[in-house]
């Protein structure tokens, strides 16, 4: 295997794991949580926050570096339409995931049972537009192929 | 009583008033957390458990950079001059 197509395949199931984790908690496990009611539905949330943020940032620099290798090697011009639309994306991604780890979660930690269950509604809020913008990202590379 | 100095992390500073710490008196970290009533009554409810027997989940203090789970927990004696640092855990997602 060549380093382009290790590359390649870091890049293509860093991305997918991250945006496949998203739509998993989306639709199944946030769900799940919260038919589990109070506190319980707090806890799991904040479990489920803690143990994800390690996994959550590794895939984003592996995306991220896989991405800035494959350009390096000439898969497609730094400032090919694709490249651009995939890295504002990309970028943006992880301003969702920034937003949350430096605003939102420190936020959680310290509100009141009362305050929480509306911050998990921007969590999953600010999930959601990262999910869909790395699906965003995904559809338009094969667009401008 | 010991004078100790307590930086409040950023979402607890708009319950003081834009204040990023506070000057106190108190003996032990408990005492401290405690006298944060003042500024707003429900700061310590979200710091410390119902029985305010331990710190919440999640939420850390430290005692001049001693985590004070290898101090004595919340009953860890404050000298004069004490900085006490609360912090959260890191998360994501």
């Amino acid at each position: 295997m060549t380093f382009y197509k290790m590359l390649i395949l870091v890049h293509v199931i860093a991305m997918m794991s991250w945006i496949g984790a998203m739509y998993f908690n989306l639709t199944l496990l946030f769900p799940m949580y919260k038919s589990q009611g109070g506190n319980r539905y707090a806890d799991l949330m904040q479990a489920q926050g803690t143990r994800a943020a390690p996994l959550l940032y590794l895939l984003i620099v592996l995306t991220l570096m896989s991405g800035i290798g494959l350009a390096l090697l000439g898969s497609q011009p730094f400032f090919a339409p694709e490249a651009i639309s995939k890295t504002i994306g990309l970028l943006l991604m992880a301003g969702c995931h920034l937003y949350g780890s430096l605003v939102l979660w420190p936020r959680v930690f310290f509100a009141l049972d009362s305050e929480k269950e509306s911050l998990f509604s921007v969590y999953r809020l600010s999930m959601f537009i990262s999910a869909s913008l790395g699906t965003g990202a995904i559809v338009a590379s094969y667009l401008w192929k | 009583m010991s004078v100790v100095h307590i930086n409040l992390p950023v979402p607890l500073r708009k319950l003081a008033k834009g204040a990023t710490s506070i000057e106190c008196q108190a003996n032990t970290v408990l005492d401290a957390l405690l006298k944060l009533d003042e500024i707003d009554a429900s700061i310590s409810a979200r710091l410390l458990e119902d029985d305010r027997s331990a710190l919440k989940r999640y939420i850390n203090v430290y005692v001049d950079g001693k985590h004070i789970s290898k101090t004595g927990g919340l009953q860890t004696t404050l000298a004069n001059s004490s900085k006490l640092e609360i912090v959260t855990a890191f998360a994501g997602g």
